[in-house]
This record gives C-alpha cells, sequence and structure tokens, in this order.
C-alpha cells in the first residue's frame, strides 16, 4: 500500500511539468485575394536527355553519358506571379532564366509571360520560340481536372492534388489551394477553384512549384497585358509551329508539347 | 470574381429562363462552432464517375452558393475552406430538376482539431455526408498498435479498459470491417487483434435500422458503427496475431489470429485458450437467446416461451466489474465473406465453437423480512460446468433487381451442457433457532439444438416509400435433459423435526416448432407521412415433458414416476396479430406513432393428467417514438412503449417443481390482465472540436395490475408463492453526464450522475407494504493524455444508497459506498511500456450487513516491444497484486436483503509474447510504420462521398 502511495505521489509529482510542454502551433493562411507568388521551375536535363536520345533510336546513350557529365543535372529558373481577385500576371522573375549551354537541351520558349483576365475569361501570351515572338490570345483553356483526395504542402499551403491531360499525351499533376480566391496558376493553367502552386509533368521532366507567397498589392503596372509579338489564337500556334518546325521530325511532337504550355 | 461572372451569367440567363430550364444546386455553407455563415468557402461539383471537375464557385457574403448549369447525373460535392474540414457529399442532379436547393452543410473548424492531433494532411478528418472520416496514418500509434491503439487517439473515440468503444459520447454497437460484420457482435475481436497499419480509414456513424435503409423513411433509430476500412493493397495479403502466455497455478492465455483478404473475399480464423476468463469471441447472441430460469414464461409482447434452465453467462466478464467464478476456455471461429457478381450476391457466414469449463463458488446471507417473522438465510453452493457449443450463423443477401432484394439468414447452435452443483440452504431465526435446512446435489447433461431460418422478400416501388415485404420464419428448438436430484430436507417446527430424503432422476425433453408468416406493407400518404402496415401470422408448437422418476426399492433403477412432479404438455398457440403505425418525417424532427394487436388461441393438452385447455387472448403493444436532431451530433429522443400482460399458464395453473422444495408455487386462477408503460426521454450532444459530449436521460415506468409474488410463510419453515394483481408500483431512473476537454491543457475531465427511485409494492403474507428505495451514483473523473509519454486517469465514484420498507420499517438501509480508480499507462526507453491500475471499494457496515468491505485491486504489467516493425511485444504482468480480489455483492429487494461472497480469479502473473505480421503487399509498408505518409494505390481520384457501405 505505502509503495503504491509513493508511485501516485511520484506520478502526480511528474504531471505538472509534462502539462507544461507546449504543442507545435499550425498557423493556416486565411482567404487570400491579392498577392505575389515566387514559382521555382526545375527542368531534369539529364532525364530529358535520355528521352531525346531514345526518340533519336537509343543509339548515342554513351555520348549522353558524356554530354551529362558536363552539365548540371537540373535547369532551374525562377518566375514570379502578380494577382488579385480580377487578373494574374506570370512572368519571368529578373534574371530568374538559367542558361543551358547545350543545343536541343532546355526549353523552347522557356520565358513566358501570361496574363489572365477572368472577367472576360481570356489569356494574352507572350511566347518567345527561337528566333520568333508570339502573342497568344485566346479564352482560356478549358482543361478538365480529376479531383483526387491527396494533399501536399506547398509554400505552407495545403494543396489538393488534381490530375489532367494535356495535348493528348502530356500527364498534368496540379496543386492547388482554396485559401487562395484567384483561380489562376503557372504558365496558363487554371481553372482549378483556387490558386494552383504546384505543377509537376512527368513526361516531360519538368515541375513548377511556388517557393513564396507574400500578401503584396500589385499595383495597375504589375499587372498589365503584354503587347509585343506576331497575335494568334491557339490553334493558329499549333498550325504554324508544326509546319515551320516539319525538319524536326521525331522531335516535333516534343517541342510542341514544351511550346503549348 | 467569379460571383461577377456568375452575375452576368445569371442576369444573362433571367430574360430566357422561360424558355430552358437550368439545371444546377444552391445552397448554404455554415459554421456550426459560431452558427455564422461561411464565406469564400469553395464548393465544387465533382463527377461521381470520373472525379473530373465539373463546376466550381465560392460562398457570398451570405454563405449561399450557386452551381450551376450542371448537366444530369450524379455528382460529388466537396466544399472546402481552409480553416474547417472537409465537407463531401453525394448529390445527384435528375432531368426533371430545375436549380434544386439543398440543406445547409455545416462545416467543422479545423483549428480546434488541429491542437489535439498532429495533423499530417487536411483531409485527416473529413466529414462525407453523415460519416465523420479519419484517415488512419494521419494519426500517431506505436509501431506494432492494434486498432484498439488507434482509437484511443483519435479525437472524439474513447475506448476503455474493458475495450467498449464510444464515440461522439455514444456506445459503439458494431465495429464492421470494409463493411462486413466480422465475427459476430463483439467488437473487440476487430479491435484488439487488427493491427492498425493495415487500416486506411475509420469511419464513423449511425447506422438506421434496415427498415430505415429499405423504406428510406427515417425511423430515428440508429446504432453508433465504425467502418475499418483497410488499405487497398489489404485486398491481397494474409496479416493477423499471435499470442502465448503463461504464469504459474495453471494460468495461460493463448490467441492467434489469421486473416486472408483477398478483393472482396474475407476469411479470418480465430482461437483462443485461456485460464483467465477471456473467451474471445463474443459467444452467445444475447439478442436471440437469454437463460431465464426455466420452465415457462411469458415474453414481453404476451406471447408464451419456453426455455429450459441454463445457468449461461459464458462470458461473464461483461457487465460485471469481476468476472465470477474461475473459467477456462477453448474457443475458436471462421468468418468468410464475399461478394460476386458486383456485389448482387453477398454471403457472411460465421462458424464458432467453445468449449467452457466453469467452476463458480457461493455463498450468500439473506435476511428475510416477513411481518412479525424475519429470519435468516444462509446459502452455499459450488457448481462445476461444462459447455461445448457449436454455432453456425449465416447471412446471404441476393438483389435480384434494383428495386428486389432476397435475403435468407441462418443463425443455429447446437450446445452439450454438463453441470454438476452441490446446494446446501440452513434457515434459521435470529435467534439461532433453525426452521428448516436442505442440501441437494444436481446434476444434469443436456442437449440443445436450435435452428433458426428465416427467408425475407424486400420489393421498393417506383414512389419513394412504398415498399413490400413478406417474410417466413422457421425455428426448430430441441432440448433434451437428463438430471438426478439428491438430498434431504428438514424441517423444524416447535421442537420437533421432520426429515425428507430425495433421490430422483429428472428427464426433460422439449421440442418447439415455430412458423410465422409476416407481410407488411409501407404507403407514403404524402412525401412526410408514411403508413406502414402489417400482418402476421403465428403457429408456435410446443411438446414439453418433464419427467421425476424415482426407485420403487433401493435396489431397483428409477422407473416410477411422480405425478405431481411430472408434466408433459402439448401445447399450440395460433395467433393472428395486426399493426399499423404512422410516421412522419421532417428535416429536423421525426415521428412514429402505432399499435399492434394480437389475437391468440391458446390450447394445451396436459398428457399427465388428462387434461386440456383451451382459452384466448387479446394483447396491444402500443408505441410512441418522437426523435429530434438539433445537429449531426445532438439530438433528442422519446419513446413510449406500453403492453398488456396476460397471466401465463404458469402463473394460473402452475407445475410443481421441487427443485428447491423450501418454495412452493401456487396457482390463482382470478388474475386479471396487467399493463405495463415506459416513458423514456433521452437528450446528448457532442461538440466536435472542444471534444465536450454531454448525455442525459430520465425513464419512468409503471404499471397497472402488476403480476406480483405474495410470499406466505407455512409452518413447515417453506414458502409458498402465489401470483396476485398489485397496483402502484413505478420507477423512476435518471441518468446524465459531461465530459469535456480543457483548452490548452491536455486534461479531460467528467462528471457522470445516476439516479434511480423505486416505489415497489409488495405482498407478504396477505399484508400489503412498499418499499421505497433510491439509490444515487456520482462518479467525477479525470483523464490525462500526453500523446506517446503517458496516460492518466482516475474517477472516484461515490454510492448513496437508501432502501425503507414499510413492512419493517425500522429496517432502513442507508450507506455511502465508495469505489475510487485510477489507471497509468507510461512509456519509456523507447521501446518499454508499463501500465497500472488500482480500484478499491468501500461499503461500510450497516445492518443487516454486519462487516464493512474492503477491497483493493492493483493490477500491473511491463511490456517491451522489439524487432524491426515492433511487431513482437513481450509482456510481464500481475493482476491483484495485493491479492485482495473477491467477489462480493450485496442485493435489497423487497423483503430480503443479500449478501453475497463468490470465489474469483485472485493473484496471478503471466508472461506473454505477442507477435503480429503480415505478408503480401502489406509487408512492404513496415518500414513505413505508422508514419503520416499517405498509402501508395490511391490514385483512383476521389471516391464517391457519403455513406457507401455494404451491409
Amino acid at each position: 500500500m505505502s509503495s503504491l502511495r509513493h508511485i501516485l505521489i511520484l506520478l502526480l509529482a511528474i504531471a505538472p511539468q509534462l502539462l507544461l510542454a507546449q504543442k507545435e502551433k499550425n498557423e493556416i493562411p486565411p482567404v487570400t485575394f491579392k498577392g505575389k507568388i515566387t514559382f521555382e521551375r526545375k527542368l531534369n536535363l539529364h532525364k530529358q536527355m535520355d528521352e531525346m536520345m531514345k526518340g533519336n533510336g537509343g543509339a548515342n546513350s554513351a555520348m549522353a553519358d558524356q554530354l551529362k557529365k558536363n552539365i548540371s543535372k537540373y535547369k532551374t529558373d525562377i518566375f514570379e506571379m502578380y494577382f488579385n481577385d480580377t487578373k494574374s500576371l506570370y512572368k519571368p522573375a529578373p534574371d530568374g532564366i538559367s542558361e543551358v549551354k547545350m543545343m536541343m537541351a532546355g526549353i523552347p520558349s522557356e520565358k513566358n509571360l501570361v496574363y489572365n483576365d477572368f472577367t472576360q475569361g481570356v489569356y494574352t501570351s507572350e511566347k518567345s520560340i527561337f528566333e520568333k515572338t508570339y502573342l497568344i490570345q485566346d479564352s482560356l483553356k478549358p482543361f478538365q481536372w480529376k479531383i483526387t483526395e491527396e494533399f501536399r504542402k506547398i509554400a505552407g499551403f495545403n494543396c489538393r492534388r488534381a490530375e489532367t491531360v494535356i495535348m493528348d499525351s502530356v500527364y498534368v499533376v496540379a496543386f492547388y489551394t482554396d485559401a487562395i480566391m484567384t483561380n489562376s496558376g503557372p504558365e496558363n493553367f487554371s481553372g482549378l477553384p483556387g490558386m494552383i502552386l504546384g505543377i509537376v509533368m512527368p513526361r516531360l521532366n519538368l515541375t513548377y512549384f511556388a517557393t513564396k507567397v507574400e500578401n503584396y498589392l500589385p499595383g495597375e503596372k504589375d499587372i498589365v497585358s503584354p503587347t509585343k509579338g506576331v497575335k494568334k489564337d491557339q490553334k493558329e500556334l499549333e498550325s504554324d509551329l508544326r509546319s515551320s518546325m516539319k525538319q524536326w521530325g521525331a522531335f516535333l511532337e516534343r517541342i510542341l508539347w514544351y511550346c503549348m504550355i | 470574381m467569379h460571383r461577377l461572372l456568375c452575375f452576368i451569367f445569371l442576369s444573362l440567363l433571367g430574360s430566357f429562363s422561360a424558355v430552358a430550364q437550368e439545371k444546377g444546386i444552391s445552397g448554404k455553407v455554415k459554421d456550426t462552432l459560431n452558427v455564422k455563415p461561411v464565406v469564400f468557402a469553395s464548393v465544387s461539383a465533382i463527377r461521381k464517375s470520373d472525379s473530373i471537375l465539373v463546376r466550381h464557385t465560392r460562398t457570398n457574403q451570405q454563405g449561399s452558393f450557386m452551381l450551376k448549369p450542371l448537366q444530369p447525373g450524379q455528382y460529388i460535392l466537396l466544399v472546402s475552406h481552409s480553416s474547417f474540414v472537409d465537407y463531401v457529399d453525394e448529390i445527384e442532379v435528375k432531368e426533371t430538376d430545375g436549380i434544386k436547393p439543398i440543406d445547409d452543410i455545416n462545416l467543422y473548424q479545423r483549428g480546434q482539431l488541429l491542437k489535439e492531433v498532429v495533423i499530417k494532411n487536411s483531409a485527416s478528418i473529413k466529414i462525407k455526408g453523415d460519416t465523420l472520416e479519419y484517415l488512419a496514418d494521419s494519426f500517431k500509434v506505436k509501431e506494432g498498435a492494434m486498432v484498439e491503439d488507434l482509437l484511443k487517439v483519435l479525437p472524439g473515440i474513447q475506448v476503455n479498459k474493458k475495450g467498449e468503444i464510444t464515440a461522439m459520447g455514444e456506445k459503439v454497437e458494431k465495429v464492421l470491417v470494409d463493411g462486413e460484420e466480422f465475427f459476430g457482435d463483439d467488437p473487440t475481436v476487430a479491435t484488439q487483434n487488427i493491427q492498425s497499419k493495415v487500416v486506411e480509414k475509420v469511419q464513423v456513424f449511425d447506422k438506421k435500422s434496415d427498415q430505415a435503409q429499405f423504406t428510406g423513411f427515417d425511423d430515428g433509430q440508429e446504432q453508433k458503427t465504425i467502418n475499418l476500412k483497410l488499405k487497398d493493397n489489404m485486398n491481397r495479403g494474409e496479416f493477423g496475431k499471435v499470442e502465448l502466455g503463461g504464469g504459474w497455478e495453471d494460468r495461460w492465455q493463448n490467441q492467434a489470429m489469421l486473416n486472408s483478404f483477398k478483393n472482396k473475399r474475407q476469411l479470418s480464423i480465430y482461437g483462443v485458450m485461456s485460464s483467465n476468463g477471456k473467451t474471445g469471441l463474443g459467444w452467445e447472441d444475447r439478442n436471440t437467446y437469454t437463460g431465464e430460469g426455466g420452465g415457462m414464461s411469458m415474453d414481453e409482447d404476451g406471447g408464451f416461451m419456453w426455455t429450459v434452465t441454463d445457468d449461461g453467462d459464458d462470458d461473464n466478464s461483461r457487465g460485471f466489474s469481476i468476472p465470477e467464478g474461475i473459467t477456462k476456455a477453448w474457443t475458436g471461429g471462421v468468418h468468410f465473406a464475399n461478394k460476386w457478381k458486383d456485389g448482387d450476391h453477398h454471403l457472411n457466414a460465421n462458424y464458432s465453437f467453445g468449449r467452457i469449463n466453469r467452476i463458480r463458488k457461493q455463498n450468500s446471507n439473506t435476511e428475510n423480512l416477513f411481518p412479525g417473522n424475519t429470519y435468516q438465510t444462509q446459502d452455499t453452493s459450488n457448481t462445476y460446468s461444462s459447455r461445448n457449443t457449436h454455432r453456425l450463423t449465416a447471412k446471404y443477401t441476393w438483389n435480384i433487381d434494383s428495386s428486389t432484394t432476397l435475403i435468407y439468414n441462418l443463425n443455429s447452435r447446437l450446445g452439450f451442457i454438463e453441470s454438476e452443483t452441490e446446494n446446501s440452504t440452513n434457515n434459521r431465526t435470529y435467534e439461532e433457532v433453525p426452521i428448516s435446512s436442505s442440501v441437494r446435489d444436481n446434476s444434469s447433461n443436456s442437449t440443445q439444438t436450435r435452428v433458426n431460418n428465416n427467408l425475407v422478400l424486400n420489393k421498393k416501388f417506383k414512389k419513394v416509400g412504398r415498399t413490400i415485404s413478406v417474410s417466413g420464419t422457421y425455428n426448430y428448438n430441441k432440448n433434451d435433459a437428463e438430471g438426478m436430484l439428491s438430498g434431504v430436507n428438514t424441517y423444524g417446527f416447535n421442537g420437533s423435526t421432520m426429515t425428507e430424503i430425495l433421490d430422483q432422476k429428472k428427464v426433460q425433453n422439449q421440442l418447439i416448432n415455430y412458423i410465422n408468416a409476416d407481410l407488411s406493407y409501407t404507403e407514403p400518404l404524402t412525401k412526410k407521412i408514411l403508413l406502414k402496415t402489417s400482418y402476421a401470422y403465428t403457429i408456435d408448437n410446443s411438446l414439453s415433458g418433464k419427467s421425476t422418476l424415482v426407485k420403487p426399492q433401493a435396489e431397483n433403477d428409477y422407473t416410477q414416476q411422480i405425478d405431481t412432479l411430472s408434466s408433459d404438455f402439448n401445447s399450440s398457440i395460433y395467433s393472428h396479430t395486426v399493426g399499423a403505425e404512422i410516421k412522419y418525417n421532417e428535416k429536423k424532427y421525426n415521428f412514429a406513432i402505432g399499435s399492434r394487436v394480437r389475437y391468440s388461441l391458446f390450447h394445451q393438452d396436459d398428457l399427465v393428467r388428462n387434461l386440456n385447455y383451451d382459452y384466448n387472448r387479446w394483447n396491444a403493444f402500443p408505441t410512441v417514438r418522437f426523435n429530434y436532431k438539433f445537429s449531426q451530433f445532438s439530438r433528442v429522443t422519446f419513446n413510449y412503449n406500453g403492453s398488456t400482460r396476460q397471466p401465463s399458464i404458469t402463473q394460473m395453473q402452475p407445475v410443481q417443481d421441487n427443485s428447491n422444495p423450501l418454495e412452493i408455487y401456487v396457482g390463482n386462477p382470478s388474475l386479471k390482465i396487467g399493463y405495463n408503460q415506459n416513458f423514456n426521454l433521452n437528450y446528448f450532444s457532442y461538440k466536435v472540436f472542444t471534444g465536450r459530449s454531454i448525455y442525459t436521460g430520465i425513464s419512468f415506468s409503471n404499471s397497472f395490475n402488476n403480476i406480483a409474488l405474495n410470499r406466505t410463510f407455512d409452518p413447515l419453515g417453506r414458502t409458498i408463492n402465489q401470483y396476485v394483481n398489485l397496483n402502484g408500483g413505478y420507477n423512476a431512473t435518471m441518468w446524465g453526464g459531461i465530459r469535456t476537454k480543457i483548452p490548452k491543457t491536455d486534461l479531460e475531465v467528467k462528471l457522470d450522475l445516476n439516479g434511480n427511485y423505486g416505489h415497489t409494492p409488495n405482498i407478504i403474507n396477505n399484508q400489503t407494504g412498499t418499499t421505497n428505495s433510491y439509490f444515487v451514483t456520482l462518479s467525477p473523473g479525470i483523464n490525462y493524455t500526453k500523446e506517446d509519454l503517458i496516460y492518466l486517469s482516475a474517477e472516484l465514484k461515490t454510492i448513496y444508497n437508501n432502501a425503507v420498507s414499510t413492512i419493517q420499517s425500522n429496517r432502513n438501509i442507508r450507506y455511502i459506498g465508495l469505489n475510487p480508480n485510477a489507471s497509468a499507462t507510461v512509456y519509456f526507453l523507447k521501446n518499454f511500456e508499463a501500465g497500472t491500475d488500482i480500484d478499491y471499494q468501500y461499503n461500510p457496515p450497516v445492518a443487516p450487513y454486519n462487516t464493512s468491505f474492503n477491497r483493493f485491486i492493483w493490477n500491473g504489467y511491463v511490456s517491451y516491444k522489439m524487432l524491426k516493425g515492433r511487431n513482437l511485444t513481450w509482456r510481464a504482468g500481475m493482476n491483484d497484486i495485493l491479492n485482495q480480489n473477491r467477489g462480493y455483492d450485496r442485493t435489497t429487494t423487497n423483503n430480503f436483503n443479500t449478501e453475497r461472497f463468490f470465489m474469483t480469479l485472485g493473484r496471478y502473473w503471466m508472461v506473454s509474447a505477442v507477435w503480429t505480421f503480415s505478408s503480401g503487399p502489406m509487408a512492404a509498408q513496415h518500414q513505413q510504420g505508422g508514419g503520416g505518409m499517405r498509402p501508395k494505390g490511391m490514385r483512383g481520384g476521389m471516391r464517391g462521398g457519403g455513406r457507401r457501405m455494404s451491409h
């Protein structure tokens, strides 16, 4: 009996100290209407090279291994997006685009500007593809998003996973948060109930992830439509690219995928 | 902005609305805590067939939303907001719908929940329609933990020492595995034997009654149910648990379970060998079989039923805090479930076997209160019993088409029971003058066969609520028993004594054939009113023989029958039952009122005395039910039940039963019909985020022309019992409790209050009196939980008892009893765990109980987990360390006070090893342990919401 009493006293003595240990706080951002998001785009050059070689008949794998030694595994670029509740502008950050010292590697249209206007349901995009500059104007792309129950935390936001396929061939995974009211995303991805903070395209070895979301009031100059380039709509862009790149043969489709996003 | 689009769209459309009817959904989203609209919640319509997002919007300042246009079809409605728990439900848009308004959607704040659990992703707790769903991997449990350990860490769920589960403040009645009933009704089979890591989701919901599911009319009768949804890759694989344990003095506990699941096919095997009172499977199906004394009695519907004496209570660890007697058990079972042809054919079958040997020893002192004549009874009895039971249950469901279902139910049991009882009874006055005594030795051997068959055909019509159901039941019940009774009865009277020597053989045979045909039809009178009518015809035939045989001469066999102690009845009851009930169903509440009326024709042949009885009876059973739902987790219910009570044939014309020669039963043919009624009011509420639950209720019952026993004391020291009508009795019970978390701490406090007041008229020696008794139990308690470190709980239960009998008004039994108890579990040195619990009981001495009762039970154990997946546990424990355990209870009724001491399992220690295993795809998951990653293979997109379980 007395030993029992001792145990009880001991337990009671420990309890208050345990009480003091606090649990970590889990901050949830409130609903956001405007701000600035920094995206990091990563291209796996080594994998891309493998794909390219495969497309070429797989003959030059020894050469590919040699080339890989000379370039870093990833090409990393920084983009930023300004948004309010009616529009958004996605563009490369100052000095955001890195260089790849290799032909054929990288992304043909690597510095897109995308302006989304949600009141009109249209977008304007400036694309520099090789020597040409296009100004694409079209209605917002109608993606068929498949919603899943998976979640991932990106830049402090809980993002739900959604999936779709673009151009009948490229599987796209998007992570979006409904804590941001603007239904936008990197490049011209949109159409989910909130902001897309992550995009993964395994077939293109390409990922986009937000690294920072700032509460920032964009001025009138921050969200303006691009104006440079030859005006075309999406369809016209595709047929134009197809006809002007016929000689690319096996690579054509892959290059098109990069160009069309 | 989207709202703006919507607005433009709307105003544009307004002018055309007369032309094209647009389909869509509109509704309102509310915050349950602040009862405020939720602004800017995202509302999405997702096509059910392929999880494609079809339409989405945000709620406006009023919390309202409008999703349109939508094509006709099945959708999943997803409502999400970063501050709230996701809401998911299924919605159908019909061809004929316009803009369809739906019920208000209540969201639960996530913030509060986050404080209590480490949430790995926002889907860890979710409300799907009326199902609360926990994602198992989001909750941290120790490696190698069982489902029970997982349930303990889920907010809103408590598991007590006995393994009973409470969810949202209500007791959980069923635990399903992948929607299947698992080894019958005992939830602990699933919770204590399935590893938590094989579980993907824990779903908590109120299972509606089969009838409500069938007619689509909510009758408010719901059972709190937990479904353990196993991980997808568990569809292929084996998992299980093996436990081996032993201690000194013949104490052992071995247990094994193996599960093999493949797609829809479940196969499980389970076995237990134990000598410490743990019988494992819930052996007896208590709902369908009750051992009630013996002979003929009336069931609650006023029908008649026969039972054979059955000291059954195979698993007395339920309900009692201390198991009575010493039990050795060998039990085992097989569970099989499968579905074929897209689930149109569904089989769930269970076979189980049990051998349970039990030794019980008890002695009791009873104070008998008779006017002017108080005497005491001392009774000692030792019983040895052995029961071998085979049980087979099966349910086969065939969905013939979308509106027709055929269900076959089989419930069969074969039991062999052997028992032997030595018993001695002494009646003495307080001056120690012997009145009578009896020493008896009773042995019996019986075989019980029961086969219950039921076939139901349910048909739904196009009109919602119109249904017809035809059912047929055939029950076969055969009991054969043979036994010996030997003993000596001594009666003392005025100084002289009389002795009677008993040496009898008893043979009992009983065969019951029960056939029932039932037709019921439901018709919706309006959208909210449902009429249910039913008719049943029953034939209940019973052959029941009981012979008492003695030896004509000492050397002879038992051949001579004593007619006064023998009976042979052939009885038949033909009854027609007609019922009607009206149900009214509103969104928030529903009520039902109705009654059944039964007309029975009774015919009995007494083959021993060549007599026959014929009579007919009318009985009525009115019911009223009311159910109001304030919210999903808060409701009030009211029930009224009444029933007429016809005196039974035993009460009017009893057969002498000399198993206790000091108790004589005499019939009373002039008994009047009685009426019993019961009122019951219940309230319960649960708040998800604060974890606060409140329940309270009151029940009142009384009776008119109650049938009671008149006990008269005869000069030979025997008690003559005769049934008489007695008015004025009532009983009131109240209960209530509150349980809440203390904010910003890991403490949970609770307070339970129970009370009962009984006013019982009684009649003794033809003199009427009353007994008024009441008790109040107050139990404050506290829990402290520091996850993975320490669990503490303590409760101080206090009972105040007061009983006054007018027969002996000087006997006012009044006392305060105490029952504090506490338990602690500590985790240390990574893989060690130690636990201890104490239970102290104190009852003061109060006349007529001369001794105070003190009992201090202390148990403790240490365990160590090893191997990679922590799937081998060593455990050393000692039960009742101070060896103080003795069974004790006090019973105070009308005219006697009994104090009983009985044998229990005292101190013992045990060392055991528990190994859990899994193979197939599960084995790969080992490395992942209890971490928070989402299982792979979940890419199937959003699954359908709402409750989609196969029952």
